[in-house]
């Protein structure tokens, strides 16, 4: 009875904070183990499986899906982890027959991808995944000053069109004024009334989603450019329509 | 859709998507700039029941304007508001809906059921209807010239009663101007057929005047406005229209008796003293020919003393001063 009281206090806090969900996570790592394992009735291989992946994701939701009404928490996150990982399955029973290159060939850690011959483009390709990552971690830090990681980002991130398109209107109107920008890295303010009056979207919506509309804003200052040429879309106005 | 991985953590992977979303998803080994296309992506907590309850919410929307949509065409459509029994002496019933549509048509009485062996209305028009009715009543030999036919309205409210009495009278006698002389007695229902009506165009619509032909006899020019009153005079305007008067038709309806006179134009019971003193000036008088029946309103009365001259011929019947009593 306590440690389900206690476990149900872990919870609450984990809903609040990524950090907190992820210790949650790596402590119960065994249990969602045994749930996949049940599920799939063989043994895990190790950082290698998938359906673990998506176990975890599923006790991930059940922490920010839980209520104390819904009875204890662990049946709840077991039964999620199943109807995860039958979604899952269902979704792979589509490329039945398909070998993946990530299967391991033996004990050696070889994967059947590794008997192909390497392509010509893997060395750019790891060249550009570097690129990519030095942006990313750059964006990271830029996002610190203000406070925001991704996570935060990832959970004020609109969902609506409506909304985010919006907030799209902002991101274009930003790239093309770069006094704005420069003054926003300047005084760390992410400048609502100016961009609320010009953009013609109303503040709350951009009050709403500061910290996404912060990350927006950097990525269209100077430095990102891998990152701005994957919002190609967007950048254009396209993503919406 | 491509994704960029922008940050990883034990459980799940931050994503940046084409369309610069960023989502939570599966972390399968990802690591930070690498470019997937299949994630798994994390589900937001209620999203599902947001849709589940915006569906359930389309769905009762919908059931309801059916509901709202089929209440008011049931109750246009399927439900009776109005039956007109119309009595030849075949008696039928015909149920009316809102609109007036004839929704069902039945036999009251044997003969009724006789004759309505065999027939299906032509259309759902209540005048249609009665017409055929009356065709084949005159077809299968209960309806002939000098018959009557009553119909007796059973309507929701006076404006309904009235609308179809006027109409099915008008259309009736247009109907049977040039074919058939009978007279037409409309009734409302609930009123009992014998009583004295206290609102004239309540208790029954006048019928229409036709021509009476009587041998010997000739009906008044301009039949006076006031009956005069023998002996009781305050009393003779306000007397109410007999019971026998009124019930007469029905009992006269039974095909192959012979119609029983009444004393229409010599008119009611109440103007008794009247005819038994000069039974046979009343016509010259005039006063209780028109006083009596067609003032009054009876029903009956009514429409024997204009309608049809069958009763006055008759002249043994209306000789007879006993048939008065």
């Amino acid at each position: 009875m306590q440690e389900e009281y206690v476990l149900v206090s872990q919870v609450y806090a984990a809903k609040e904070d990524m950090e907190a969900a992820d210790r949650l996570i790596g402590s119960y790592l065994p249990f969602i183990r045994s749930e996949t394992a049940k599920y799939l009735k063989r043994q895990l291989i190790e950082e290698n499986d998938d359906e673990l992946s998506i176990a975890m994701i599923a006790f991930h939701e059940a922490i920010r899906g839980y209520a104390k009404g819904r009875g204890a928490f662990l049946p709840f996150a077991s039964m999620l982890i199943k109807s995860r990982l039958t979604d899952h399955m269902r979704r792979e029973r589509r490329h039945r027959g398909h070998v993946s290159l990530d299967t391991p060939l033996g004990e050696d850690g070889d994967t059947l991808g590794m008997q192909f011959p390497a392509q010509g483009d893997e060395q750019e390709a790891l060249v550009s995944r570097d690129a990519t990552r030095a942006e990313i971690e750059e964006l990271a830090r830029q996002l610190a000053y203000f406070g925001v990681s991704f996570t935060d980002v990832a959970e004020n991130c609109p969902r609506q069109k409506r909304t985010l398109h919006a907030c799209h209107k902002v991101m274009e109107y930003a790239k093309n004024d770069p006094e704005l920008l420069e003054e926003f890295l300047r005084t760390k303010r992410f400048p609502v009334t100016r961009l609320s009056r010009e953009c013609h979207v109303e503040k709350k919506t951009l009050e709403r989603h500061r910290k996404y509309l912060v990350a927006l804003l950097l990525i269209c200052t100077n430095g990102y450019e891998i990152i701005r040429g994957h919002l190609k879309h967007v950048l254009k106005g396209g993503a919406d329509r | 859709m491509k994704y960029i991985i922008m940050e990883c953590h034990t459980s799940y992977a931050v994503l940046l998507d084409e369309r610069g979303r960023f989502w939570k998803a599966a972390n399968r080994q990802y690591e930070v700039g690498q470019t997937v296309e299949n994630p798994v992506l994390m589900r937001e907590p209620g999203a599902g029941k947001k849709t589940r309850i915006r569906a359930v919410m389309g769905i009762a929307a919908a059931a309801a304007c059916f509901l709202l949509a089929f209440t008011g065409y049931y109750r246009d459509y399927m439900v009776m508001n109005t039956a007109i029994c119309m009595t030849i002496n075949p008696s039928v019933r015909m149920e009316l809906n809102r609109k007036g549509q004839v929704m069902n048509v039945a036999g009251v009485n044997e003969d009724g059921r006789a004759l309505l062996e065999g027939y299906r209305p032509g259309s759902s028009d209540r005048l249609a209807v009665a017409r055929e009715l009356i065709e084949r009543a005159v077809e299968m030999g209960y309806l002939s010239a000098g018959g009557k036919i009553v119909l007796d309205i059973d309507a929701p409210d006076d404006a309904a009663f009235q609308k179809y009495g006027v109409e099915l009278r008008t259309g009736l006698a247009d109907y049977l101007t040039d074919t058939l002389e009978v007279e037409i007695q409309i009734f409302r229902h609930g009123d009992a057929v014998g009583e004295a009506p206290e609102e004239p165009d309540r208790e029954t619509l006048p019928p229409e005047p036709l021509e009476i032909e009587i041998e010997g006899i000739k009906p008044p020019e301009q039949p006076p406005e006031e009956a005069p009153k023998p002996e009781s005079p305050d009393a003779a305007p306000e007397q109410p229209a007999p019971k026998t008067g009124t019930e007469q038709p029905r009992q006269d309806l039974v095909p192959g008796e012979t119609p029983v006179h009444t004393p229409d134009h010599g008119g009611d019971s109440g103007n008794d003293s009247g005819l038994h003193e000069d039974s046979g000036s009343d016509y010259g008088d005039g006063s209780n020919y028109s006083g009596s029946g067609y003032g009054e309103g009876s029903g009956y009365d009514g429409g024997s003393d204009y309608g049809k001259g069958s009763n006055y011929d008759s002249g043994s019947a209306y000789d007879s001063s006993s048939d008065y009593e």
